[in-house]
């Protein structure tokens, strides 16, 4: 009656992977945040759908206890360092033959463009209980977990023209009240992140004056390049910081990816027959955006030496 | 530990459980090293039998409903899960 042979599905995994971590962190003496996924589902954010993965957001002091402890119950470092990445790293990637999901450890959350220990304690100091799987679970309150979809979503359409981040201006619209928008507003100036959030803020209807620029001029000029950085722009950065002798292996990697990497994208268990498909998919995607690749680089190039 | 008489069964405190209504996963949060252990049918069924309230033969009462059958076909086995479920510290009983 009781099976452990039985797959653990997604949908179970994740709301009891977020209280395996939680009590982790508490065993360690550690604060964590639960963000994106279930908790903003719960708190009316985004529809209720099934995550791949989940994330939590740790102080960047508490990243290395937090990992060798999740690490100690069985748990191995994924993708980190192994692909190409526009975006500095800014969380660590785990994964477990027993759990179908990936875990990533956040150690801050890019667009905050304050010192990410800083932002860590302004958001753990906003922070709710949610429940998951019958167990409270600290997480984001409403406040912060916007801030933070939103410049999730910000970080792919920085313009804040895409269908998630309008849907999202909708929700938080609907489920924010007026002090609550106050306190975002004044969460994006603790956090250094009115301009990175300008386009979100806008769409809420909070005038341009209570916005502000951004204090660290030169991390704000740093988002602004990654976030416009095209499609495979980070492969072609690798490749130039690599030895030609080295370009096969390089893009042999580009094309394939490891069996973690393929799991972490796609979900699909590493080992697992779909793995050979998802590569040729891959590959396929990969060829059809080169030529537009390069065509945006050598725009990006030609207005830089303009 | 008493499986019988008037022990009323309840969730550990420090068990994690989603129901997703054709199956249930548990998590014991004191070994977080151990992955979740699926339940399903009758162990889901005694699983949610179990509400803090209901003594031993209430709860094999309630999964007796539950499949249609008589209570004495099935104790000896709901006796015999829960005492399994209590060993693996997903149950108590007080």
């Amino acid at each position: 009656m009781v099976d452990t042979a039985l797959r653990l599905r997604a949908d179970e995994a994740v709301p009891l992977l977020h209280t395996l971590v939680a009590r982790a962190a508490a065993d360690l003496g550690l604060r964590v945040l639960a963000i994106k996924g279930p908790v903003a589902a719960l708190q009316g954010l985004r529809k209720p759908r099934p995550s791949a993965d989940l994330d939590v957001l740790v102080h960047p002091r508490d990243l290395e206890s937090l990992v060798a402890g999740l690490v100690a119950l069985g748990w191995r470092r994924g993708v980190e360092g192994t692909y190409a990445s526009i975006m500095p790293p800014h969380s660590v990637n785990l994964l477990s033959d027993l759990w179908p999901v990936a875990m990533d450890v956040h150690h801050y959350f890019p667009g905050f463009l304050a010192d990410a220990g800083a932002v860590f304690d302004v958001l753990w100091a906003g922070h709710e209980l949610v429940t998951l799987a019958g167990v409270p679970v600290p997480a984001c309150d409403p406040v912060g977990q916007v801030a933070v979809l939103a410049l999730h979503h910000l970080r792919i359409s920085p313009d804040g023209d895409s269908p998630a981040l309008r849907e999202l201006s909708s929700r938080a619209g609907a489920t924010l009240s007026a002090d609550e928008v106050r306190a975002l507003v004044q969460l994006a100036h603790a956090t250094d992140a009115t301009a990175t959030l300008r386009p979100f803020l806008l769409a809420l209807g909070v005038p341009d004056a209570e916005i502000g620029p951004a204090r660290d001029a030169i991390a704000l000029d740093a988002w602004n390049r990654r976030v416009r950085a095209v499609g495979y722009e980070a492969w072609f950065l690798k490749f130039a910081r690599t030895p030609k002798r080295r370009w096969p292996r390089t893009l042999w990697h580009a094309l394939v990816l490891t069996d973690d990497e393929i799991h972490v994208y796609s979900n699909v268990p590493p080992g697992s027959g779909g793995l050979l498909r998802l590569r040729l998919r891959r590959i396929g995607r990969g060829l059809a955006g080169v030529p537009r690749t390069v065509r945006a680089m050598a725009r990006e190039r030609r207005r830089g030496s303009g | 530990m008493t499986h019988t008489g008037e022990a009323v069964w309840r969730h550990r405190g420090e068990v994690a459980a989603v129901d997703s209504g054709d199956r249930v996963a548990v998590l014991d949060l004191t070994s977080l090293a151990v992955p979740p252990r699926i339940l399903e049918g009758p162990a889901a069924a005694i699983w949610r039998a179990v509400d803090g309230e209901r003594a031993t033969p209430e709860v094999v009462q309630a999964v007796a409903q539950s499949f249609g059958v008589e209570a004495a076909e099935i104790e000896a086995d709901v006796l015999a899960f829960l005492a399994s479920l209590s060993s693996a510290g997903l149950l108590e009983a007080s």
